[in-house]
């Protein structure tokens, strides 16, 4: 198990070095000229050649990406003398627009989109896959129907437009709830769940949907199964035969889904919190594209993308730990 | 005496906006111009802007959205009036007891700072510390500041700043309250120009470099009490800053909180609603396109749209040295063609400004009125259009490209303008450039192509920011070019070369005024909007009114919350 835990954590750390070249090719080639960008509407060619030098950006492409993957280790310096500027360990590149380093900038709306990402997948894991289960139960049933019905509605509705529903409606017109505003977990509790309380229910309204859709195809191809029908020839109760039976094999799939979802979330749910107003990763993003600061979305490029590759290490473990198969078989 | 100085003043900015007002009335639907001006102390004022603020240094801050928040941390050494219509692109003294005294021909221009300045940490304002500021305008690693320095202080072509260059020999002070500034040509509205940014106190110690971008030094009404980029500026009472040395900030709020990057139709939803803290509030954008409708068919909600004239100009550029735009009856048949009330209505409608006639708008001195390319309404006079490309050999029509910023608002204008000239026999294909990278591709001669949506903000409301800059022909660069309809008329060259060297302000805006009349006539550009900015405030907010000189969004420093 160690071996395993060890190889796959080895091609997450090469996948990643992959998407970071890839991603600085992209912005490198992309017709964005930072320093042209920095220069103002007044400006001519000295300057902005003046400003790529200060900005490293007369450099070859190797150069510059050597030293960027040096300063992910070891932070690097911008500048010299009386005006350089230092980014410690592990700089993420530098945004010029806001004088910040991109990992400082990263790490302080994470916990804004680590609050949205966990309250909603906690909603939608519950909500979804009880409602997928009880419908494969009674497929066929009314119940079955309706919540298929609802899953396909809360699939198809986009979520810019329940965001702006629900703001509308809870906040504006009946006033119930206030404007969404970054608040910490930990100084006021209250707050904190009245803030996120709308977009958990705006993520979660698309993703136990999808979750219900998929819980409930799993759970009726189990319980099609031979070793099923076995448990219920052994004479086990019902309640046995689905819970320990059935519902394992079926979470596997689950599991790797939600893995994955809830890392992207991680990076940031980006129309979501752009909606609320809430500053998390995901606004970050928009913003930075907005305005073109190329250090910063090449940053949360792959600050997602970590996120994205370290939940599919993780649902590697967890199957080897609910599949034994799994582990033997590499 | 002071104070009374300042009622009769501002009772003067009153009127002046008052005829200004009645001068375009009528063309919006009853949407206020100015709030009764505010006198309560105390209160948070909230601000929700949809876009971020970008650089808070001196050196740096060179949009119009940055200068209206910072006017209320540093002072520089003339400002803007604090009044409505056109009285606010007057100048007015701020750090200095004059808007600056030339002498050698408008080469040389003495200011004298007032006593009793202070910065927050209670110690005195310096003319050393303004030398300062200048200064670092010319370091390559804070780029973003306006050109002004480094094209007229004598030497400035080499100066590197001081950084690595010590002092700039241009700029002396003789004493602590004095400072000298010795330019390389004669500049009549360098007064003018004292009102930006770059011309605000820095002190050494308290330099920072590229850091002091996140916190400037006060010495204006407010301090930062915390930034977070693209997140919230929260501004806290300066206790050193003495009104009686200020005529302009009324610093009536104890707090200002500034909300960066809102969702614009969440803004406008909020603005509307007024609920709770918002009624606090003001917009800092003006109301989007989609909730005018709403806003003006209710009157609670007109009371609370304020109205601000712009100093901005929408045209479209043509570029002269693409096949037969270099014709001048081609060009004229697209001024005579263009609907610009169809390319108002993109916007928002009559709410979105007046239809352009001119380059120089309303709001700047030395326009004239005047129409070259009439039509009914606006709406574009195809048969004439039609008229003019027969006489110039194209009646079987051509073929061009229009570049187009990929936005909704520039998608639609492109449309407007498609529709306009399919009329007369114009094919238009559309350009799409991503937003973020549309000013350096139009910017860049060799990725432009014949037709560029464009428009210019003046640095301060004078000609001599617009015109030359935008079409003054040996200003053309293959990068950052700012003429992108690549116009170059010797005539009009020449007489930009006059105009410069005139040493009085009004003499030369009179001068430029004529010349925006014979450029028209050879039509390198089609104006078809000067802007007019439509912001929703609180119902407890008081002194709103929109400046000219941030181009119609809410001067700041005016703004009080009731008692």
């Amino acid at each position: 198990m160690i071996w395993y835990t060890l190889r796959r954590l080895g091609v997450a750390a090469l996948l990643l070095l992959v998407i970071c070249a890839l991603t600085f090719v992209i912005f490198y080639v992309m017709p964005d000229d930072p320093a042209q960008q920095a220069c103002g509407k007044a400006c001519g060619p000295e300057r902005i050649a003046q400003i790529r030098d200060t900005l490293g950006l007369d450099r070859p492409l190797y150069h510059q990406f050597g030293s960027y993957l040096v300063g992910v280790f070891a932070g690097r310096t911008y500048g010299t003398g009386a005006l350089s500027v230092h980014c410690g360990f592990p700089c993420l590149g530098f945004s010029f627009q806001t004088n910040e380093p991109v990992w400082r900038l990263l790490v302080t709306r994470l916990p804004v989109s680590v609050s949205i990402a966990i309250g909603a997948a906690v909603l939608w894991l519950v909500v979804g896959v009880t409602a997928g289960v009880i419908s494969a139960l009674r497929r066929g049933s009314l119940w079955d129907r309706a919540a298929m019905a609802a899953a396909l509605g809360g699939i198809s509705l986009p979520i810019y437009l329940t965001a702006l529903l629900f703001q509308y409606v809870l906040v504006i017109k009946l006033g119930w709830l206030p404007h969404p505003h970054a608040v910490s977990l930990f100084v006021d509790p209250l707050a904190w769940v009245q803030s996120m309380i709308m977009p958990w229910t705006t993520l979660a309204l698309l993703y136990a949907g999808l979750y219900a859709r998929l819980a409930r195809g799993e759970m009726v191809e189990s319980l099609g199964r031979d070793f099923v029908r076995t448990a219920r020839a052994k004479g086990l109760p019902e309640r046995t035969v689905v819970l320990r039976h059935a519902l394992r094999p079926a979470m596997t799939p689950v599991v790797t889904v939600f893995g994955m979802d809830l890392g992207a979330l991680l990076g940031g749910a980006l129309i979501t919190e752009s909606v609320y107003g809430l500053p998390g990763v995901g606004k970050l993003a928009s913003d930075a594209i907005n305005s073109a600061d190329q250090p910063v979305i090449l940053g949360v490029t792959l600050f997602a993308a970590g996120f994205i590759v370290l939940a599919n290490v993780a649902v590697d473990l967890v199957y080897a730990l609910l599949d034994p198969r799994v582990r033997h078989a590499t | 005496m002071a104070s009374r100085t300042r009622t009769a003043s501002l009772g003067a900015s009153l009127i002046l906006g008052l005829i200004a007002v009645a001068g375009c009335g009528g063309a919006h639907g009853g949407a206020a111009d100015s709030q009764a001006a505010g006198t309560h102390r105390g209160g948070t004022l909230h601000v929700l802007s949809t876009i971020d603020l970008e650089h808070l240094d001196p050196a740096r801050a060179y949009v119009t959205s940055t200068q209206d928040v910072v006017r209320l941390v540093y002072r520089t050494l003339t400002t803007y009036a604090a009044a409505p219509g056109r009285a606010g692109s007057s100048i007015v003294p701020d750090l200095a007891t004059d808007t600056g005294t030339p002498s050698d021909g408008a080469k040389t221009w003495t200011f004298h700072l007032k006593e009793g300045l202070k910065y927050e940490d209670g110690r005195a304002i310096t003319a050393a510390d303004i030398r300062y500021g200048v200064e670092r305008t010319f370091a390559p690693e804070l780029p973003e500041g306006p050109p002004y320095a480094r094209t007229w202080l004598a030497g400035g072509a080499s100066y590197q700043g001081p950084y690595k260059g010590g002092d700039l020999a241009a700029i002396a002070t003789p004493d602590d309250r004095t400072i000298v500034f010795t330019l390389n040509r004669p500049v009549a509205d360098f007064g003018s120009a004292a009102a930006l940014p770059m011309f605000a106190p820095v002190p050494k110690d308290k330099d920072t470099g590229v850091g002091y971008d996140s916190r400037p030094f006060s010495s204006g009404p407010y301090k930062i009490d915390t930034f977070e980029p693209k997140k919230q500026l929260t501004l806290v009472r300066n206790e050193s800053w003495d009104q009686k040395t200020d005529d302009v900030r009324k610093a009536l709020p104890d707090r200002i909180e500034i909300d960066l990057n809102l969702d614009g139709s969440v803004v406008d939803q909020r603005m509307i609603a007024a609920q709770g803290e918002d009624a606090n509030a003001v917009a800092f954008e003006p109301i989007g396109p989609a909730s005018v409708a709403q806003v003006q068919t209710d009157p609670t909600l007109r009371a609370r749209l304020i109205t601000g004239e712009s100093e901005n100009t929408r045209f479209l550029s043509l570029n002269t040295r693409r096949g037969q735009l270099g014709n001048v009856k081609v060009r004229q048949a697209i001024a005579y063609a263009i609907d610009k009330d169809a390319l108002r209505l993109t916007r928002g409608g009559p709410i979105a400004g007046d239809l352009a006639t001119t380059i120089l708008p309303p709001s700047v001195a030395g326009h004239v009125d005047g129409d070259p390319y009439p039509s009914k309404d606006g709406k574009g006079d195809p048969d004439k259009a039609r008229q003019l490309l027969a006489e110039a050999g194209v009646a079987g029509g051509i073929d061009l490209t229009l570049d187009a910023p990929a936005t909704n608002g520039g998608k639609a204008q492109a449309e407007a303008i498609q529709s306009s000239l399919a009329k007369v026999g114009i094919r238009v294909a559309v350009n799409e450039v991503s937003g973020s990278s549309y000013w350096s591709t139009v910017g860049n001669t060799a990725q432009e192509h014949d037709m560029v949506i464009d428009g210019w903000t003046p640095d301060w409301p004078g000609a001599s920011t617009y015109l030359p800059i935008v079409l003054d022909g040996r200003a053309i660069t293959k990068q950052g070019n700012n003429n992108r309809a690549q116009y170059d008329s010797s005539a009009v060259n020449s007489r930009f070369d006059q105009i410069a060297a005139l040493p009085d302000a009004n003499a030369a805006n009179a001068a430029y005024g004529q010349l925006d009349g014979q450029i028209m006539a050879d039509a390198p550009v089609v104006p078809f909007l000067w802007d007019k900015a439509a912001i929703l405030v609180g119902p407890n907010v008081v002194g709103a009114y929109g400046h000219v000189g941030y181009v119609g969004r809410l001067d700041l420093v005016s703004l009080g919350l009731r008692g």
